[in-house]
């Protein structure tokens, strides 16, 4: 008997498809019995037009989201109820042929399906060859299958039709577009699952036709063609692209739906707990694989599938029902972990293909680069030779970092007295490169600054130039830049960490739009910029919003940087709004030491403060009296600098150099207008903002200009670029060479500590004991009570500030100790803990009868102190003179506790960043660059090569 | 467009551009120069902070030491002198302890009455922050003889003890004495006629606080004529002083208390040497020794320094004085030796002796006096009383103008007092208890005053240096009047 066919066309859309479709359903060779229309347009055009075709059965459904499953079930529920057949030669079997208003079927299409099933009883759907409706002859979809993790694969997705499927006949599943199903089966299995409405709806059904017996092809010969995807379709309305992170998630929530309704009862409720650790395991996964978009899609399948209700008991209810036979029955059809492998590896080579034409050009490294790098290590390997063999630097803004791994763990925490700096992250970063003594990174710091700045340098120009030479050039002006070279001396750890980033932070910032990975490190490097400087802060908002008006394709990418850095800084910024104090978000952080003299002419020459360079000047020359002198002695040598920089706009292709040029622009406005601005004190006297990363900006970006320049004169540009290159370091040299003199502010400690050594012994077992330290100064005795074996790095905090009561409080005790007085100081001390008095001068400044503090002399502070019967003096030690104060106090007042949201805000700001690192990781193999000695395929072959023939 | 006119518009544009990159940077650097940048912020003040009043603690000599009598001679107290202290609210205590009254010394050979030198101290709410106290006391015995006047003085870190002789009969103590409340480590150096003397244990002397050491300078500076001491505490302060008693044959005589300077300076000033009956020292020191003529002893510690000593007559109130004041004396010394200079021609009266040196030097003068006619001792063991008395005159400090200080004249056990002004620099007129006395320019004046009372003492005009003598029948000694402490001066504290 003729079987009878009723084709469910399902409709979301009007438009020309639909049109083609309707065609093509009138126009078959072999026309269906019986056509259901479900019409879920929403369009009274679309009504009308369906209408005109005079359907079996039209059914309106308002336009919904329901899956494409629902809505046939909503077709196929108006059908009459098969009738028993009472011939015992079997009845008459009815078909179900699903269409979408998309797919419009080949001619003869549904001949061929219906002649593939007539000779195979035991055949209950045949799926069609799925054609991409606007490349004819290109299969969008042929067959799909299970991994053995479940995921569902299309046998055959975006290929061209060159007949190397035509002998497919038995699959695992086949698509629903076109899908040919027997009635009394569909019936049997319960119809499609409405728990997968966007995809994997056929393939479920399949699967559990599969079974429970019978059998599923795929027909070759029989053609669809198909203008949506699947996951397309599913979306009611107009037709929009479906995102990849949105199929993403649709796929994932459709596998993790199968998984539960395909796994055996005991495994449910283990598969069930280990939703949510799988999805933040694949998240971790993808920003690993540089896919950040795909994990919040993750967790949202996990949990949606999770608590999906009785989505999943009903499933497998419908499931157990129809089974009749093992999944060990149909595993052949399922895929190979080879072939899925070999999948992965061909869409990786794809990528990888993809990736190299958007390469990045850069200039051999080597020799240039390798030069420039090792010639700035042995230069800075010298230059801070009477460091290397230190524990720790001090002097400045340097002191050790902390005690050990344990105290920069409590550097960071948010406590009573407020945040954290952003700066204790980057400092317990620098301390646990060498955990087992912290303070000791300071020194490799100082000792590798100088090849890590060419290194830096290097990769920023490279992108930006095409010759060795003018980045090589680049990276020793870099490294020899004044401002790194102030730092270093002058021992401003802001500057020098600074200074470093910057070049870094550029080379990431250049293939940010077209990598993660980049963003990732951008954001990073930003973080760590803003917590050491945070100065430059409106500087790089500024950058930051032009890029965005310069690339608004990227403007996503951008906005994700805020994210590590607010991580950073929230807290901070939080505490001072509570304070009411918003400027002094921009206070340098660390110890506050006041920085050099600048004026603007330094500023514009890319010193910081001249200091250095006069003092090595003034003993050569004459010319301690006039500035202006000086400023041409320092400036003319280094002139070439920015003319090179300013006519690299009008040289071919130096466009390029404008972006610079605006960096330094901006770095010198900010670093003039930071000159005047002074948020703390330190022994009363004023300490301003520090303008060396600045200062450094402004140079990195006459840098990069100039080597932009020189790259586009070609050969004409060496002698000018040697000559640039020579100048800037012969300038640099008297200043560099202050550690070696001794002559600078930056000194080596061999042992970590400011305290002398009896203090620190003590502070051991009792960090919270005070010491009362009192400095010499011009106008006074400047007094500040530290705890433990000294000030650290890590414990400062910028809001942690005297109140005036209290600075007059301590100002009367030290009166009272430093000059004879009848009060007794015992109980003062007591209550603040103080268990020693350190005097920071030496034996000879105190008996030499010279030194002063203010107008008191050394020697009667020295004779106050000795006369007061509540301190022992103890005697002179390295780090001056020190008494200990008599009775013994064993209790202590409590440090500043954990604040009750610490341990939150410490495992958000972690977690942040951990993902951010996690996402910069670079784990793609990098793109491989075309090299001259390969060779390209006009040379001639080498196979007959004298030493490669045999 | 033709490609040449195509690639000169290129080249002008691109041109363009960089002139405009160069003129706007060039705009900002002149900007930046030009425009000041906004200051924000200043500087912390420094905090001015006067230390509150402390007490004021005055040390005493203390009794007269000397040797126990028998097998193991011990240094011990032989005579306790009288105090007399002068300031509103002064308490007078005294150290806890001495070397010379140890716990095991048997009783029978300590005096009943001795007790470790007083301390006078002034409380720091007392209404006045004026206080001087003197001791003395008139000693005849067969040991020791002679009439011992010493003013109380605060401890100090470094004294100079200029006086003093180890040769055979001579016997110097030095006294540290500690009122303060912490443990004082004294370094002392010793200087002689041959230069610095090296002398082990003298280092790293503990003096615990309320107790005085005593200690031999005949031990440090064997047989030495001419001794200086030089007293440096490393921690806290000590009041340094030397006790020499003399024994010529067998007629003690000639005890002293020598009170320190505080360091060595280029001008010193001795307002008031007393020059008794010099006719019966000289018939003396015919059969005794050159030592009882007057002697001027100069120690320059440090560097070679050219000295000038000028002398003085000092007139009293009527304007009078003794005539031929001897020409100035000008002499070298070398860094480390100790001189002695003789002064053997002096007339008699007061003089005043001026010290200008080229380097900072420390000096003193040696008087004596003679008592030509002693009395017969009675009782069975004839013998006549002790005649002869020496006393080392230090330089007082220079009381500058508008000073008001207190000074105290003791008891004076058969004595009598004179007060001694000398101005060097100019005129100078002192107010001595609402009695002004006019000192001229360069001159002194010395006028009698009563005993066991305070002196106030104002000074208007040029500085002033002024002392109390003395005299009597074999009796001879010297005070000065010690400066004010001066005011607590504020210290300037800078708190982050």
């Amino acid at each position: 008997m003729q079987p009878l066919v009723t084709a469910v066309l399902v409709v979301r859309r009007g438009g020309d498809a639909l049109e083609q479709t309707l065609t093509a359903l009138t126009h078959q060779t072999r026309r269906p019995d019986r056509i259901v229309v479900v019409d879920a347009a929403d369009d009274a055009a679309v009504t009308a037009r369906l209408s005109e075709t005079a359907p079996t059965h039209h059914v309106q459904t308002p336009a919904t989201t329901a899956g494409f499953g629902r809505l046939v079930m909503a077709g196929t529920d108006q059908l009459p109820v098969e009738e028993a057949p009472s011939s015992p030669y079997g009845g008459i079997d009815e078909w179900f042929w699903m269409l979408r208003h998309d797919t419009a079927p080949d001619l003869r299409a549904l001949e061929r399906l219906l002649a593939a099933v007539e000779v195979a009883p035991s055949v209950a759907v045949a799926g069609p060859k799925v054609m991409d409706g606007a490349h004819p002859t290109t299969i969008a979809e042929f067959g799909e299958t299970l991994t053995r993790t479940g995921a569902s694969i299309a046998l055959a997705e975006r290929e061209l039709d060159q007949a190397q499927h035509d002998r497919t006949s038995d699959v695992l599943a086949v698509g629903e577009a076109g899908l040919l199903v027997r009635r009394s089966v569909w019936r049997d299995v319960g119809g499609f699952d409405p728990a997968l409405p966007h995809v994997d709806t056929a393939l479920d059904l399949c699967v559990r036709i599969r079974l429970a017996g019978h059998r599923v092809v795929g027909v070759p010969l029989a053609r669809v063609f198909a203008h949506e995807t699947t996951a397309e379709f599913s979306r009611p309305g107009r037709r929009v692209r479906v995102r990849p992170r949105t199929l993403a998630r649709w796929r994932r929530t459709a596998q993790l739906h199968r998984r539960l309704v395909y796994a055996p009862l005991a495994a449910v409720p283990l598969h069930w707990l280990s939703l949510v650790p799988f999805a933040i395991a694949r998240g971790i996964g993808h920003l690993l694989a540089k896919r950040p978009t795909l994990v919040v899609g993750e967790l949202m399948a996990a949990l949606t599938v999770a608590f999906s209700g009785a989505a999943v008991p009903r499933a497998r209810r419908r499931l157990a029902n129809a089974r009749q036979i093992g999944w060990a029955a149909i595993e052949p059809l399922r895929i190979d972990q080879r072939d899925v492998r070999r999948r992965a590896a061909i869409a990786r080579d794809a990528r990888r293909g993809a990736a190299e034409q958007n390469r990045i050009d850069r200039p051999d490294f080597a020799p240039g680069g390798v030069a420039a790098v090792v010639g700035a290590g042995l230069v800075g390997i010298a230059a801070t030779a009477p460091l290397l063999a230190a524990q720790a630097l001090g002097g400045g803004t340097l002191a050790p970092i902390a005690s050990d791994i344990g105290a920069l763990a409590d550097a960071v925490r948010v406590t009573t007295e407020g945040a954290a700096d952003p700066a204790s992250f980057v400092f317990a970063a620098l301390g646990s490169l060498t955990a087992w003594q912290p303070s000791l990174a300071l020194v490799v710091l100082w000792a590798a600054a100088l090849p890590l700045a060419a290194l830096g340098a290097w990769w920023a120009i490279a992108p930006l130039v095409t010759r060795p030479g003018p980045a090589a050039a680049a990276a020793v002006l870099w490294a020899l830049a004044p401002a790194l070279v102030v730092g270093l001396t002058e021992a401003r750890l802001s500057a020098v960490i600074a200074h470093l980033t910057l070049p870094w932070l550029v080379a990431a910032a250049i293939r940010l739009p077209t990598s993660w990975s980049a963003t990732a490190t951008t954001g990073l490097l930003t973080a760590v910029l803003i917590a050491v400087s945070p100065s430059l802060a409106p500087a790089l908002v500024i950058v930051w919003i032009a890029a965005m008006v310069v690339r608004p394709r990227a403007i996503g990418r951008l906005l994700t940087l805020v994210v590590p850095v607010a991580a950073l800084a929230a807290p901070l910024v939080v505490t001072r709004v509570l304070q009411g104090n918003l400027l002094a978000v921009l206070t340098d952080p660390g110890i506050a030491a006041p920085p050099g003299p600048s004026s603007p002419a330094s500023i514009l020459l890319g010193w910081p403060t001249l200091d250095p360079i006069i003092g090595p000047l003034a003993e050569v020359l004459p010319i301690a009296d006039s500035p202006a002198l000086i400023l041409l002695i320092v400036g003319l040598p280094v002139l070439a600098l920015p003319a090179l920089a300013i006519i690299a706009p009008a040289l071919p292709r130096g466009m390029r150099a404008l972006a610079p040029l605006g960096l330094a622009a901006l770095g010198l406005v900010t670093a003039v207008v930071a000159s005047g601005i002074s948020l703390t004190t330190a022994g009363g006297v004023a300490v301003g903002l520090d303008v060396g990363p600045a200062v450094s900006l402004y140079w990195l970006g006459l840098v990069l200009a100039a080597g932009i320049a020189l790259d586009r004169m070609r050969r004409s540009g060496a002698p000018l670029g040697a000559f640039a290159v020579t100048t800037a370091s012969a300038l640099v040299t008297p200043a560099l060479a202050a550690i070696l003199l001794g002559t600078a502010a930056v000194e080596p400690l061999s042992e970590p500590r400011t305290l002398p050594a009896l203090v620190a012994a003590d502070a051991v077992g009792d960090p919270e004991l005070g010491t009362l330290v009192l400095t010499p100064r011009d106008t006074g005795l400047a007094a500040r009570i530290e705890r433990g074996a000294g000030r650290t790095l890590a414990e400062t905090r910028t809001v942690r500030s005297t109140s005036d009561d209290e600075r007059e409080s301590l100002a009367e005790l030290v009166g009272n100790l430093a000059a004879p007085s009848g009060r007794d100081v015992m109980a003062e001390l007591d209550q603040r803990d103080v268990r020693y008095v350190l005097l920071r001068a030496s034996t000879a400044e105190i008996d030499g009868g010279e030194a002063t503090a203010g107008d008191t002399a050394l020697s009667d502070i020295v004779t106050a102190l000795d006369a007061t019967p509540a301190l022992v003096p103890v005697g002179e030690t390295d780090a001056g003179r020190l008494w200990r104060v008599a009775a013994d106090d064993e209790t202590r007042a409590e440090p500043p506790g954990d604040h009750p949201l610490t341990t939150t805000v410490l495992l958000g700001q972690l977690t942040v960043l951990a993902m951010t690192a996690l996402l910069a990781v670079p784990t793609s193999l990098r793109p491989r660059r075309e090299r001259s000695t390969d060779g390209t395929i006009d040379d001639p072959a080498a196979t007959f090569d004298e030493e490669t023939d045999d | 467009m033709t490609e040449r006119t195509r690639r000169l518009a290129l080249l002008s544009g691109r041109a363009g551009l960089s002139l405009l990159a160069g003129a706007a940077l060039l705009a900002l650097g002149a900007a930046a120069i030009a425009v000041p940048g906004p200051r924000i912020g200043e500087g912390a003040e420094p905090i001015d902070i006067v230390p509150d009043r402390a007490e004021q603690a005055l040390a005493c000599a203390g009794g007269v030491l000397g040797l126990t009598l028998g097998e193991n001679p011990q240094v011990t107290v032989t005579a306790m002198p009288q105090l007399v202290s002068a300031g509103d609210g002064a308490v007078v205590s005294s150290l806890t302890g001495s070397d010379a009254l140890p716990a095991e010394l048997p009783l029978e050979a300590t005096l009943a009455n001795a007790v470790p030198p007083a301390v006078v101290t002034l409380p720091a709410d007392a209404p006045d922050e004026r206080v001087a106290a003197t001791e003395t006391v008139r000693v005849a015995g067969s040991e020791a003889a002679g009439f011992v006047a010493a003013e109380c003085a605060p401890a100090q870190r470094t004294a100079w003890l200029v006086g003093g002789d180890t040769t055979v009969g001579r016997t110097t103590w030095i006294t540290l004495a500690n009122p303060g409340p912490v443990d004082a480590t004294v370094d002392l150096a010793l200087w002689g006629a041959s230069g610095p003397i090296e002398a082990p244990g003298a280092t790293g002397i503990i003096v615990s606080p309320g107790f005085q050491r005593v200690i031999a300078l005949d031990g440090l500076a064997v047989d030495e004529l001419s001794p200086v001491v030089g007293v440096t505490a490393r921690a806290g302060a000590v009041d340094a002083r030397l006790q020499t008693s003399t024994v010529r044959g067998l007629e003690p005589g000639g005890l002293s208390v020598v009170s320190p300077i505080a360091s060595p300076a280029e001008t010193l000033v001795i307002p008031g040497v007393p020059i008794v009956n010099p006719e019966a020292v000289q018939q003396r020191s015919a059969a005794e020794g050159g030592d009882l003529f007057p002697t001027l002893r100069l120690l320059a510690p440090d560097s070679d320094a050219d000295v000038t000593v000028r002398v003085i007559a000092a007139s009293d109130e009527s304007g009078a004085s003794s005539a031929s004041v001897p020409p100035a004396v000008t002499t070298s010394l070398s860094a480390g030796t100790v001189v002695d200079l003789p002064f053997a021609e002096l007339p008699a009266g007061d003089w005043a002796f001026i010290v200008e040196a080229s380097a900072p030097v420390v000096a003193a003068v040696r008087v004596s006096t003679v008592d030509p006619s002693p009395e017969a001792l009675p009782g069975p063991v004839a013998g006549l009383a002790a005649s002869i008395d020496q006393q080392w005159v230090v330089p007082s400090p220079v009381l500058s103008d508008g000073t008001r200080t207190l000074g105290a004249v003791g008891a004076l056990a058969g004595t009598t007092a004179r007060l001694h002004l000398a101005a060097t620099s100019g005129a100078a007129q002192v107010d001595l208890d609402g009695r002004l006395i006019d000192v001229p320019a360069g001159g002194a004046v010395s006028v009698p005053v009563a005993g066991s009372t305070p002196l106030g003492i104002t000074v208007t005009g040029a500085p002033v240096a002024a002392s109390v003598s003395y005299r009597g029948d074999a009796a001879v000694a010297t005070t000065r009047i010690l400066a004010p402490r001066a005011a607590q001066q504020a210290l300037s504290v800078l708190v982050d």
